[in-house]
């Protein structure tokens, strides 16, 4: 198996290429970190940066990650049982309040596909919710999205919570969403913001001093 | 000096701006939930009794003597509810529309609630599905009930221009059915599904403007033809290309005919499409598809700063809205709002060609005293000739 067709199959998008790559490279004996970290990764991570261009639109995207996710199936049980492979633990969701995924959703996808172990907590997620999972979890990042200026104070008082309990010095706050600005993220005492999705894994990246 | 004087009706404000030409002021047009709403009223010292029925997006109808107390030029009529009853769902918290869409009531951290979109009714549908599908009835008579006697009254005892929607989106309309997610993966994976249902959705479409342009064309200044949402805060959803394959022969056929049926009725009225987020790349062809009116105009999305939209298509776009609803309206100072609509005017307004709005349903986290800053800036920035 070659990386680079895993790599443009990923790009392109094609689900059953990907697939097939993946389970031949297993096969062959490459360790399923290599396959996320030269394949899968690089694959998403130029989707990514063709979204971010204007080259790539929401279609194309999501088809890419459907085919990323589909690849990652089969690595899944084997980097779990390897423990810490994973870049770090995100838990994200839509704060309290605003039910809008769609966002939230692609940063995971993302997110999974840059070797992070990703806890999507769904919509309409409370403060408690977060702290719980953030604490059982052990994460590193807990990444909030809203939608509607209406959900903005909750997306405060949800990093305010998270601030005021013991997870201050353990759990980087990051904050996105259309309506969400890097002076409101400042403002409410977030630790990153994003106007996109890739860039949400390259503020990740930074904040885990990845990079 | 004859500034700051108004020489004309509310209506023929409207028409003037809608025609490329200077009216005496910049009109003022608004839409708004029920929270934004009762403050708005109780704000302005208003007690009037009203049995409101909030639509999806917890939007009301303005009352004429609410928008008339305001300064409203524009008043945005609603049309009749259908006979059928939606199916019923057992918990309080969730209902369905017309479509069998599932929305539920989500209580909001700055008080009240919104409507929230919870389950498509074709997330799992094949082609075939469609074919039994229970698709809106344009025919049921509830649809035009009391609708001619009420647009007539409005029309014949009032000055405000009439906007109002009949048939709405088709693109938005096909992702509230299949899930936003999965309807954007069809357009790759699925085309023949996205076609016929494209296609069903604007039959039904086109037959509930078809009934409702019947009942009352010749009273309506403006028919808003969607909520069709064609951009993210950054971004088209979709290229340009996709658009043109898969959603463009639709909505041509649509916008066409109501536009042809309107002018029957009524030779000055003009069609608005309301889409948000960065959309400019997209403007070309809806120009080419005969639009007139172009909404929002978001500010905070990219590639919509309105001195290049004017310059780029203010011949062929009249510009309805312009004042956020993002960050400005709910979070700015009454300052920051005049200053905000003073550019929007500055920017938008010469020529004609512009009407002054926020660019949603006012949200109930605005403060109404900001909202009354958007109308004092209109009167205080908004008379032509726009020296600003």
């Amino acid at each position: 198996m070659k990386m680079e067709d895993l790599v443009k199959a990923v790009i392109e998008g094609n689900a059953p290429v990907v697939s097939d790559l993946v389970v031949q490279g297993l096969n062959e004996g490459l360790k399923a970190t290599d396959i996320l970290a030269e394949g899968l990764t690089p694959g998403m991570s130029t989707v990514g940066d063709l979204f971010h261009r204007g080259e790539y639109f929401l279609p194309e995207m999501l088809f890419s990650a459907k085919a990323m996710k589909g690849g990652l199936e089969h690595l899944e049980t084997i980097l779990s049982t390897g423990g810490s492979d994973a870049l770090g633990t995100i838990v994200l969701g839509t704060v309290k309040g605003d039910l809008h995924d769609i966002g939230k959703n692609i940063v995971a996808m993302l997110m999974k596909g840059a070797g992070f172990n990703v806890i999507d907590l769904g919509v309409d997620i409370p403060v408690e919710r977060f702290v719980e999972a953030l604490t059982e979890e052990k994460a590193d990042i807990l990444a909030l999205s809203a939608l509607l200026s209406t959900t903005m104070p909750a997306m405060e008082s949800t990093v305010k919570a998270i601030k005021e309990s013991g997870l201050k010095d353990k759990v980087k706050i990051l904050v996105g969403g259309a309506p969400v600005t890097p002076e409101f993220a400042d403002e409410i005492g977030a630790d990153g913001y994003s106007e996109d999705a890739p860039g949400a894994v390259n503020k990740v990246n930074e904040l885990l001093e990845l990079v | 000096m004859t500034k700051n004087k108004k020489t004309m009706t509310r209506r023929e404000r409207v028409v003037a701006a809608l025609n490329h030409k200077e009216p005496d002021r910049v009109p003022l047009s608004m839409s708004i939930t029920i929270h934004a709403y009762e403050n708005l009223k109780q704000h302005l010292g208003i007690d009037l009794k009203e049995d409101l029925n909030p639509g999806r997006w917890t939007e009301v109808p303005i009352h004429p003597s609410v928008a008339e107390k305001f300064g409203l030029d524009v008043l945005w009529l609603p049309t009749g509810k259908a006979h059928k009853k939606p199916r019923q769902s057992n918990d309080p918290d969730k209902w369905y529309d017309g479509w069998g869409v599932e929305w539920t009531k989500i209580s909001l951290p700055t008080g009240g609630y919104y409507n929230e979109m919870s389950c498509a009714p074709l997330k799992d549908a094949t082609i075939e599905d469609l074919e039994d599908f229970d698709w809106p009835d344009p025919a049921d008579p509830g649809i035009v009930e009391g609708v001619r006697e009420y647009y007539k009254h409005i029309h014949n005892d009032t000055d405000f221009a009439i906007l109002t929607k009949f048939g709405g989106a088709v693109f938005e309309q096909a992702w509230y059915l299949r899930g936003m997610e999965k309807f954007l993966l069809d357009m790759v994976e699925n085309p023949e599904f996205v076609e016929v249902l494209l296609t069903k959705i604007a039959k039904v479409q086109m037959g509930f403007d078809e009934v409702l342009i019947e009942a009352t064309g010749e009273y309506v200044d403006i028919l808003r033809l969607s909520g069709e949402d064609m951009g993210t805060q950054e971004n088209p959803i979709i290229s340009l290309p996709m658009f043109r394959r898969m959603v463009r022969p639709h909505l041509e056929k649509l916008w066409l005919y109501a536009k042809g049926k309107l002018l029957q009725k009524n030779p000055n009225a003009k069609i608005m499409l309301h889409s948000c987020g960065a959309v400019s790349s997209f403007l070309p062809d809806w120009i080419d598809m005969k639009l007139d009116v172009l909404d929002p105009i978001q500010p905070k999305a990219k590639g919509m700063d309105p001195f290049g939209l004017k310059a780029d298509f203010g011949d062929k776009l009249t510009f309805h809205g312009g004042i956020d609803a993002q960050h400005v309206l709910p979070f700015g100072t009454t300052e920051e709002v005049r200053e905000h609509t003073r550019k929007y005017i500055k920017a938008l307004a010469p020529g004609g060609g512009f009407i002054c709005a926020p660019v949603h349903n006012v949200q109930g986290d605005v403060p109404p005293e900001n909202l009354v800053a958007m109308r004092d800036a209109v009167e205080e920035f908004g008379y032509y000739p726009i020296n600003l």
